[in-house]
């Protein structure tokens, strides 16, 4: 007798702590919303046009894109047929095209995995030039952009390619890294 | 030649740099430039242009070598350590250990100018070595268009 009346209480308590378990189990409603995967977009926009301005007030970077998505994985933003235009203070302006580009680092750094096209105005006294590559990284913040894919550069009085390259858009030089072609036409007298 | 100078300037090299404020450029590493029947390979070349876009070239070697062909069609080799080259005059001096050699006739100097356009070069002694300035002149072989020396008068 004396063991059952030990046992009773414990084997009251198992059977009560079960039927909260499964009690709790069956008030959970099912997941309504499906979960949001990392790589799709938690945020879309159409025909989005963003101006980031400088220090002095004035725009200093003007993107539009056809679309711009926002991925909450590594908080990139993905825009496709985007266009930048940048004019930074006495710098000539910069436009730069391409297919897609990436923006990160809210956009310090902006990767363009295709083909690119970065069109320079003329400086003072000075040619416009033309650069033509792909994989073309830009930072923002250091004005200054880079790729190691081919490349090629148009300027009125040379053209260039080569592979792999360096623009500084601060100090208004182009580097190219290696396997350099070029061809540069005197100017008429 | 002569019409060299008005035709594009090409260029290779390893590595290349442009300044667009200064309108400077560099090449270097195995770079070498041909501008028609002209060739030059140096190290590295600076280029730039001036107001009336007449291009003014620079740069040193382990020699820079040069070679141009005449209007004559003798062509004209040279080398030096250190070049500038004056586009609007076409004058290309060569500086430290120069050597230019046209045709079988060599000039050694620390200093030697050679004009593209009028084929004529000047050497000069500097202060290194014995400061003077060494000309081979080969003397003109008879060229086959010379009536042979007449015959000798037979043995009477």
């Amino acid at each position: 007798m004396l063991g059952t009346t030990r046992i009773l209480p414990v084997a009251l308590l198992i059977m009560l702590g079960g039927l909260v378990w499964v009690l709790n189990d069956a008030a959970n409603l099912p997941a309504l919303a499906r979960q949001a995967k990392p790589y799709e977009a938690d945020l879309i926009a159409s025909r989005a046009v963003s101006v980031r301005f400088g220090v002095d007030g004035q725009p200093l970077a003007r993107l539009t894109a056809d679309r711009m998505r926002h991925l909450p994985e590594g908080d990139t933003i993905w825009l496709d047929q985007p266009h930048l235009r940048y004019t930074a203070p006495g710098q000539p302006e910069l436009i730069v095209v391409s297919p897609q580009a990436r923006s990160e680092q809210k956009g310090s750094r902006i990767w363009f995995p295709g083909t690119v096209a970065l069109q320079r105005a003329a400086p003072p006294g000075g040619e416009s030039l033309t650069v033509n590559g792909s994989a073309v990284w830009l930072d923002t913040n250091k004005d200054f952009a880079w790729s190691a894919d081919p490349v090629r550069a148009d300027s009125k009085s040379y053209h260039v390619s080569g592979v792999g390259f360096e623009a500084d858009m601060k100090q208004q030089t182009l580097f190219l890294k290696s396997n350099v072609v070029g061809v540069y036409e005197a100017k008429r007298r | 030649e002569t019409g060299d100078r008005e035709k594009p300037v090409n260029l290779k090299s390893d590595q290349f740099k442009a300044d667009q404020k200064t309108q400077v450029r560099v090449a270097s590493g195995n770079v070498i430039v041909t501008q028609g029947t002209m060739t030059l390979r140096s190290e590295r070349l600076t280029s730039r242009e001036d107001a009336q876009g007449s291009q003014f070239m620079s740069g040193n070697g382990a020699p820079v070598h040069f070679r141009q062909k005449l209007d004559s069609g003798e062509w004209v080799d040279a080398e030096a350590l250190r070049f500038e080259y004056y586009g609007d005059t076409g004058t290309l001096k060569l500086f430290d250990k120069a050597w230019v050699k046209r045709g079988k006739d060599e000039v050694y100097g620390d200093v030697i100018t050679y004009n593209t356009t009028t084929e004529i070069y000047e050497a000069q002694g500097g202060k290194s070595g014995d400061g003077r300035v060494n000309i081979t002149f080969q003397p003109k072989t008879k060229s086959a268009s010379q009536p042979a020396a007449a015959s000798k008068p037979e043995a009477k």
